[in-house]
């Protein structure tokens, strides 16, 4: 290149002509942004701050659940809460709709000599028939032993022995 | 020059803020914005030729950065990254443009309203003065096509590397090269055929 630019000086003029647009287009004026402009960018990234973290809980349900109304959300979200809040009084060994078998609940009764034991577990020892006329009257019955009395309405002398 | 202008200026680098920016820490973000925003308005407003216009651009680009940092990879600059995000906001600007003047001037035959564009290329006052200004290269700037344009700019005013280039128009080094040569040689051409001679300057 070198040999042939020896012998040209068209090439020679355009390589300068080159090279002088280089230089004459690094000495252009720096333009600045106006002053103000920091100001309305730091508001925009404020506001898109706060955009994505409020956003963050609704993309999170959207992806879960795209198609649910929020309404419907909202309200399965009460009943979560709810049964929740319920576990959380009642125990966690004690879920609502799974009641122990009688002799757990016995098991676990306070190792002393009477017990309390709760109705339904009695009635679950009873058989149908003979619970007719029967007068449930508290939550609990006192369990004595392995072996229980309940009281037979109608009947106000008899006693019908259950025995766990 | 123009690196170690920066450097002197800002004495904390990207990275030192970055991990801060990506949990999504506005004040870091504004120490990048405060580092990048001169060069950024300067490149963006060379590109598009009017700051109102440069100026939202770069907004736009520090917002989508700030929007997209978890997609940002360390296989190139941070500053790199944001050249990227404005040229391509700049680029789409100038097709927006090109759109709406298509349509205006269907727009202006049609209502019979057509706008009078004056020729500024044989006005007088312009041929007496063969020294150039900033606007007049500024003007040359804006006739070239956006290809070119960027890459002159990138290369020829705001002084990045080739390498850099490369990366942010996602072309090989030589096709960069090649079109940085072409947009000279067109940028005197077209200067030389106003009757400007790059040799005399204001």
């Amino acid at each position: 290149m070198d040999a042939h630019l020896k012998e040209c000086p068209g090439c020679v003029e355009a390589l300068n002509g080159v090279r002088r647009m280089r230089g004459r287009l690094g000495r252009l004026e720096q333009v600045r942004p106006s002053p103000d402009f920091t100001f309305a960018v730091r508001g925009k990234l404020l506001m898109e701050a706060a955009r994505s973290r409020r956003g963050l809980t609704a993309r999170i349900t959207t992806w879960l659940f795209p198609t649910v109304p929020r309404t419907m959300l909202a309200g399965a979200f009460a009943v979560v809460v709810v049964v929740g809040l319920a576990l959380i009084v009642n125990g966690p060994n004690r879920p609502l709709s799974t009641p122990k078998s009688h002799t757990q609940a016995v098991r676990e009764s306070p190792p002393s000599q009477v017990h309390e034991i709760p109705s339904h577990y009695v009635l679950e020892r009873i058989p149908p028939s003979s619970r007719r006329g029967m007068a449930i009257s508290s939550r609990t019955y006192k369990i004595r032993g392995d072996s229980l009395s309940v009281p037979h309405s109608g009947r106000a002398a008899n006693v019908q022995y259950v025995r766990f | 020059m123009l690196m170690a202008h920066s450097k002197t200026q800002l004495p904390t680098s990207d990275s030192d803020v970055l991990a801060d920016v990506m949990a999504g820490d506005v004040e870091a973000f504004e120490k990048i914005v405060d580092r990048h925003k001169n060069r950024l308005f300067n490149f963006v407003y060379r590109f598009v030729g009017d700051r109102e216009t440069a100026e939202d651009i770069v907004q736009e680009t520090f917002l989508r950065a700030f929007r997209r940092r978890k997609e940002y990879r360390a296989i190139a600059n941070f500053s790199t990254w944001l050249f990227t995000i404005a040229g391509n906001l700049a680029k789409s600007e100038l097709r927006r443009r090109k759109r709406w003047r298509f349509l205006s001037l269907n727009w202006d035959e049609e209502s019979e309203t057509g706008i009078e564009v004056p020729d500024e290329s044989h006005r007088p006052d312009t041929m007496a003065e063969t020294a150039m200004t900033d606007e007049m290269i500024q003007e040359a700037i804006e006739s070239l096509p956006a290809n070119y344009r960027k890459v002159i700019l990138l290369r020829d005013v705001e002084g990045l590397s080739y390498q850099e280039i490369a990366k942010i128009v996602s072309r090989p080094v030589g096709t960069v090269k090649s079109r940085v040569n072409r947009a000279r040689l067109r940028l005197q051409r077209r200067l030389k055929m106003e009757g400007r001679d790059v040799g005399l300057e204001v």
